[in-house]
């Protein structure tokens, strides 16, 4: 999939978790389609790109949802970069890899993200509510990464 | 030439053919004889079915073929009316609370959810430009849903009460002890700051208590489920059931003040 329809896809995803899959969740939490770019964003596509998809696929997530404007913007492309780092250390071709990546990923996001908000003065959940959330949300997210991964639509 | 011996016979034919049929109109007669006939009739008309089943076949199987297509058809179309009417079940609820509250009220559906976990968010089809501002109530005939935090078009952002960063001053109806409810992103909201001599129980009612200025004296918030202390010991806290499902919601009322 060429760099620019990758955009088309981000849509796609955004659309379908604010329509579809609000109603189709697990104990209330549904998978993050976010994490999903980040990671196939960082694994598929030159740093550059996946800077910029990271980045429009933050930027929409901001501008639907209540929290700081632009945290999550200038969060994705921040674990982008960190990803296509880690992906020059160790190898990244194998499904165990990728997925193990985004349940880690997902997890640690959900983290940083919450010390940010608090660092804020944001209101967030107690942190039982938290981790329970962080721990469903990226094993969902990880449990599609196959799927996704397996549209062989990719560029490498 | 007559012969007179046949007379007789004839005429006791008669009268016993009168007699039995008079005879036979009693109930006591009529019910047996008919049972009677009951099971080989019914025999014989499922035979004559079966018959005229194998003899007809084609035809029934077309027939069959047809009928099942209107039952598709009649089907598809009753799910369609079913959903016509629950829909109007819940516009004519929605109208009936709008004639009788005193406050504007400017109905809205909802369109979409906000795409993370982390917040509970819908998105309205009424914006700014329909009288919608940021910070106005939002309800829907059965009591609180939550409140307006943007209203640039195309649509208004609404945070439910679920959502950790709502918060409204609440009061049980009962006893009418003071606390602030807030979100859990769960489908229980949590009453927090009770005293801890508190008088709450289970199934108390909770509604809003009107010291949050932005908030109407008097809005449905929930039902107590769960009453417990909170870890300082210094004051207690209250789990709530919504009185509105925030996880299916499809059409609102916004306050207009």
């Amino acid at each position: 999939m060429r760099w620019w329809n990758f955009i088309f896809f981000i849509l796609g995803c955004t659309i379908l978790e604010m329509t579809v899959l609000a109603g189709m969740s697990i104990f209330g939490v549904r998978p993050n389609f976010l994490l999903i770019i980040i990671v196939s964003a960082s694994l598929f596509y030159s740093l550059p790109q996946a800077f910029f998809l990271g980045a429009f696929g933050g930027l929409l997530r901001d501008i639907l949802s209540r929290g700081p404007f632009g945290i999550n913007a200038f969060f994705a492309p921040l674990w982008i970069f960190f990803l296509v780092k880690v992906a020059q250390r160790i190898s990244t071709e194998s499904l165990g890899v990728r997925v193990a990546l985004v349940f880690i990923t997902g997890i640690v996001y959900a983290i940083s993200l919450r010390v940010v908000l608090l660092s804020l003065g944001q209101s967030v959940v107690g942190p039982g509510a938290f981790f329970r959330i962080a721990f469903l949300e990226s094993l969902l997210t990880a449990g599609l990464m196959p799927l996704v991964l397996k549209a062989k639509v990719w560029g490498r | 030439m007559f012969i007179f011996r046949k007379k007789p016979l004839f005429f006791a034919s008669l009268v016993l053919l009168v007699a039995f049929i008079l005879v036979s109109n009693l109930p006591i007669i009529k019910i047996p004889l008919q049972q009677v006939m009951v099971l080989p009739c019914r025999i014989v008309s499922m035979l004559t079915r079966e018959v005229s089943g194998l003899i007809f076949y084609h035809r029934n199987f077309m027939e069959n073929r047809r009928l099942k297509k209107d039952i598709d058809a009649l089907e598809a179309a009753l799910a369609r009316t079913q959903e016509i009417r629950l829909e109007n079940q819940r516009l004519a609820d929605l109208l009936n609370f709008k004639q009788k509250s005193a406050v504007k009220l400017i109905a809205a559906k909802v369109v979409a959810r906000a795409p993370d976990n982390w917040t509970s968010l819908i998105l309205i089809d009424k914006n700014r430009l329909h009288g919608i501002r940021p910070a106005m109530v939002v309800v829907t005939s059965l009591g609180l849903v939550g409140r307006v935090v943007d209203a640039s078009p195309p649509w208004s952002k609404v945070m439910l009460m679920n959502d950790p960063g709502f918060g409204v001053s609440a009061m049980a109806q009962r006893s009418r002890d003071i606390g602030v409810v807030t979100g859990t992103l769960g489908s229980t909201l949590l009453m927090k700051y009770l005293p801890k001599e508190a008088d709450i129980k289970v199934s108390d009612v909770i509604v809003s208590s009107g010291l949050t200025q932005m908030y109407p004296k008097g809005l449905l918030i929930g039902k107590v489920v769960e009453v417990g202390e909170e870890f300082s010991g210094l004051t207690k806290y209250a789990l709530i059931r919504s009185a509105v499902d925030l996880f299916s919601l499809e059409e609102v009322l916004v306050m207009i003040q």
